[in-house]
């Protein structure tokens, strides 16, 4: 059983975890570099009018990146991982009402997803970005399910607290919370 | 009471990503979508934060509603009719699309300077090469997009004496369909200007 959530953790939540990280912070630090023009794609998207709410669009473009970046750091180091995917998901499900909202109503829109930079699909707000987002939705789903495996600091946190029964804090397999 | 756990982790990070932002908003550059004041020269009402210029010449629509030169984009954007007179009078035109549109096909002569562009310094120097006196002419991809305001707002917050800067309001495609020059991928040139 052991060695089957070793394999598990090796060839699937750590690497799922790792990348789905990864993408994240490069998505927010790319945004960081540039807030004026996060803020510009958030206003081209036209889900808030830009008159009457510019104040929230803005705290959008400096709050999102740092919560991406929060949640993209502490699913590489494999920490609090199911509360990181969720925000993670919960993001992503955000980004595709957005995106969705813009292709039906026909709103020429650049995404700003990672800045300035095209990853795998093109800048302009299209069926490519939802399908993107659904992608990276898969992964997060699965570690909402299965937590961050035994290679991260949920597993050494919940090894050295299973050493000291009085600890409560993580209950999971892998040392955190939310049994799938 | 371990979905419990996770809730309030999620809440932690989600706060902290916020306190964080906060944090950063007070130390960044003040971010604004308001168009910047114009040097008197300009025709643009320094009080409007859409783009207003003046029409470069007289258009006659007598009878040419339909002539796809004279449709009206955007309220204070210009026609394709009067971006061609600008770009027979030697304009400046600004690409504001992304890399891979621009590379695809552009304006012959267009600078690809979209807002990203300009705020690095490779944007600027390309943007000192443009005379601040004469007229520049800005597209992206027409219709609504913002690109090209977000570029017009960016060139003028750099106060660099642009006195010109207009938004054509349709954009690459209506000007490529209306069958003006665009140049290509290959270098080759199609379209004429009438």
């Amino acid at each position: 059983m052991s060695a089957k959530r070793w394999v598990e953790s090796l060839l699937l939540q750590f690497p799922l975890r790792v990348g789905l990280g990864g993408v994240f912070c490069l998505a927010a630090w790319t945004k960081m570099g540039d807030i004026q023009s996060f803020a510009e794609a958030i206003k081209g998207f036209k889900v808030l009018d830009a008159k009457t709410h510019e104040h929230l669009i803005i705290n959008a473009a400096f709050t999102m990146p740092w919560v991406e970046m929060i949640a993209g750091v502490l699913l590489v180091l494999g920490m609090w991982t199911r509360a990181s995917a969720a925000v993670v998901a919960l993001m992503l499900v955000v980004f595709m009402a957005a995106l969705l909202h813009v292709i039906f109503n026909d709103v020429p829109a650049d995404c700003s997803c990672f800045g300035d930079l095209s990853v795998v699909c093109p800048s302009t707000v299209g069926w490519c970005q939802v399908i993107r987002d659904v992608v990276l939705l898969a992964p997060a789903v699965y570690l909402i399910w299965r937590g961050g495996g035994k290679l991260g600091l949920d597993a050494l946190c919940g090894q050295k607290s299973a050493q000291k029964p009085a600890d409560e804090g993580f209950g999971g397999v892998d040392g955190e919370g939310l049994r799938g | 009471m371990h979905i419990c756990t996770t809730a309030t982790r999620v809440l932690a990070i989600i706060g902290l990503g916020s306190l964080a932002g906060i944090g950063h908003s007070m130390i960044h550059k003040p971010v604004s979508f308001d168009a910047p004041a114009l040097p008197a020269k300009n025709p643009v009402d320094p009080g409007e934060t859409d783009v207003a210029p003046k029409p470069a010449e007289p258009v006659d629509t007598g009878g040419a509603e339909t002539d796809p030169l004279d449709i009206h984009g955007p309220e204070g954007t210009i026609t394709l009719r009067e971006a061609l007179a600008l770009y027979n009078d030697g304009a400046y035109f600004v690409d504001a699309r992304i890399q891979e549109e621009y590379d695809e096909a552009h304006i012959p002569g267009a600078y690809f300077l979209p807002a990203q562009k300009i705020r690095t310094q490779e944007g600027l120097d390309e943007l000192a090469t443009i005379p601040p006196d004469l007229p520049v002419v800005i597209y992206c991809v027409g219709g609504e997009c913002d690109a090209s305001t977000n570029t017009r707002n960016a060139i003028l917050r750099l106060g660099m004496g642009f006195t010109d800067v207009r938004i054509l309001g349709l954009g690459f495609v209506d000007w490529e369909d209306a069958g003006l020059p665009v140049e290509h991928a290959d270098g080759s040139i199609t379209g004429e200007s009438p």
